[in-house]
């Protein structure tokens, strides 16, 4: 039962039951910070007992695509293969493989599994900014910054939606220093 | 008509995500409400981490208030006082820090804020002030609850009554004996911790250091020489190696939390001082009429500068000579005492 306990989050002792989900601040009994903690059921949760799958019976019946011994309970919500309750991931309100989930997670077609992405119109941005400070890289950043941003115009921004602004202002700028190295270089030429 | 709803609802509050020991990462964090999730995104400016935290698997928030907002008015309030005494043109810049200390304040106090579920106790970076805590924990409050039920007061004493009671019994014994030592890094990662074999040695050292580092500014303070001022240099880089050793040495060690708060004061303390003295050393050399090339002109420059002649260097020098021996001398009292436990 060790797992139900709460400690503190600043010097880990235990906190005392009667200190717990109050609306005010107590002092930890080890370190004298002042500590709240708001706790919820599923602190004393059990976790549910792993069942590894019935063995099939009768030859005629549903067996599993992974485990061909095991009896098939559910069917995968992406590819529809018929899965035994070892086999069965229930993410998202399905019933998934884990060769689904797995795929799932390479392809970023499944967005809770996603722990990162790229963020391409900030680096566009940079890429435009950034290398005004020393002026000559611009020459070649300039235009990688609008190809850039040309090439992942369309590609996904972060998990919470983003405006265009930033591919614009990059735009904008990359295209501000080319047209100002244009105007030198023709200057100069003439 | 069509609705569109919002994936994700902003909760209040922004922070940078801290690593391991001074790191900078400069890693934004922020907290987003999903429909069945929490959402914790670590933006590092060309990509973004996600953390997702399910309200069926929250267990606990837990808040500790700490003393971030005092650490750092302290040292606003140095660098406002600092360049409060040298002169008129500096009061802008005294301002400046008055409106960082105002507007400090005014965010309210500072805490730390965890999310605990079965495997895991996460820190959440971007509820660092207490008013973005008490306004996410009421939205999380109703959607925690609308998955999990209620758990009531009875129900708490009825689970963690009797354990809690044994185990903190045990902890506090246990906690008392190592100083109360902070196990944050465990807390952060959700790993116990035990306190290592650490026998306080670099923090003697550096407590010492700080001694002599006080007695060289006060021989500096009386009698200023090209070597001198060079010798002095030398050490305070030494000194700062040696703080930053004895940092990384404190963690996760037993050392009472009043030796570890004197180790960060000191860092605070010597990076003020130095930053005080790089903007004396660049007005100096814009005010020089003489040509600066090499380094022995710059330890010329700065020999030549008197704290007699100058009202805010004078005061630098008091509060450097009185922080080193009054800190030397407390830590070595303090590390004595750890020794003796």
């Amino acid at each position: 039962m060790s797992s139900t306990l709460i400690r503190c989050s600043n010097c880990n002792a235990t906190l005392p039951a009667n200190s717990l989900n109050r609306p005010d601040f107590r002092n930890c009994p080890a370190c004298g910070q002042p500590v709240r903690a708001v706790v919820y059921p599923s602190l004393f949760k059990q976790p549910d007992a792993i069942s590894s799958g019935e063995m099939l019976l009768i030859d005629t019946e549903t067996s599993c695509f992974f485990h061909p011994k095991k009896k098939a309970v559910v069917p995968c919500g992406l590819c529809g293969r018929f899965l035994c309750s070892l086999c069965d991931i229930e993410f998202n309100d399905q019933h998934i493989c884990s060769s689904c989930i797995e795929a799932g997670k390479k392809k970023r077609k499944i967005r809770n599994l996603e722990n990162n992405r790229v963020l391409h119109d900030s680096i566009a941005l940079y890429l435009a900014v950034f290398p005004m400070i020393f002026i000559w890289p611009t020459i070649l950043t300039a235009p990688a910054s609008i190809f850039y941003s040309v090439r992942h115009w369309k590609s996904p921004s972060g998990i919470i939606p983003r405006s265009k602004f930033r591919f614009m202002l990059a735009l904008l700028v990359a295209g501000g220093q080319v047209g100002g190295w244009l105007l030198l270089l023709s200057h100069s030429l003439l | 008509m069509s609705m569109k709803t919002q994936e994700y609802i902003k909760l209040r509050g922004k922070g940078f995500k801290r690593g391991s020991f001074l790191s900078l990462s400069g890693i934004r964090a922020s907290l987003w409400l999903g429909q069945d999730h929490m959402l914790c995104i670590y933006n590092k400016g060309y990509e973004e981490d996600y953390r997702r935290f399910y309200f069926r698997d929250i267990q606990a928030i837990i808040t500790h208030q700490d003393n971030r907002r005092l650490v750092w008015n302290i040292i606003f309030g140095v660098f406002a006082f600092a360049f409060a005494f040298w002169g008129p043109p500096y009061l802008m810049v005294s301002a400046f820090f008055l409106v960082l200390i105002l507007i400090n304040w005014l965010r309210g106090p500072t805490c730390t804020c965890y999310v605990q579920t079965a495997v895991s106790r996460e820190n959440l970076p971007s509820l660092n002030r207490l008013k973005h805590v008490n306004h996410a924990i009421t939205r999380l409050a109703h959607v925690i609850e609308r998955v999990q039920g209620h758990v009531s007061p009875e129900e708490i004493h009825h689970h963690l009554g009797e354990n809690t009671q044994k185990s903190s019994g045990e902890h506090i014994e246990k906690s008392v004996e190592a100083g109360t030592q902070k196990t944050r890094s465990a807390a952060g990662t959700g790993k116990r911790q035990s306190a290592t074999s650490y026998n306080g040695r670099i923090h003697t050292a550096l407590f010492f250091c700080l001694i002599v580092s006080g007695i060289l500014t006060s021989i500096d303070f009386l009698h200023k020489s090209v070597p001198f001022t060079t010798v002095q240099m030398i050490f305070s880089s030494g000194l700062s190696i040696l703080l930053i050793i004895a940092l990384v040495k404190q963690q996760g060690s037993g050392l009472s939390q009043w030796t570890r708060r004197l180790t960060w004061t000191t860092l605070g303390f010597m990076c003020a001082v130095s930053f005080i003295i790089y903007s004396i050393v660049i007005f100096l050399t814009f005010q020089s009429k003489t040509s600066i090339y090499t380094s022995w002109d710059y330890m010329r420059m700065l020999s030549s500068v008197s704290p007699y002649d100058n009202s805010f260097l004078m005061v630098i020098y008091v509060i450097s000579i009185s922080y080193c021996l009054t800190a030397g001398i407390v830590g070595l009292a303090l590390i004595s005492s750890y020794k003796n436990k």
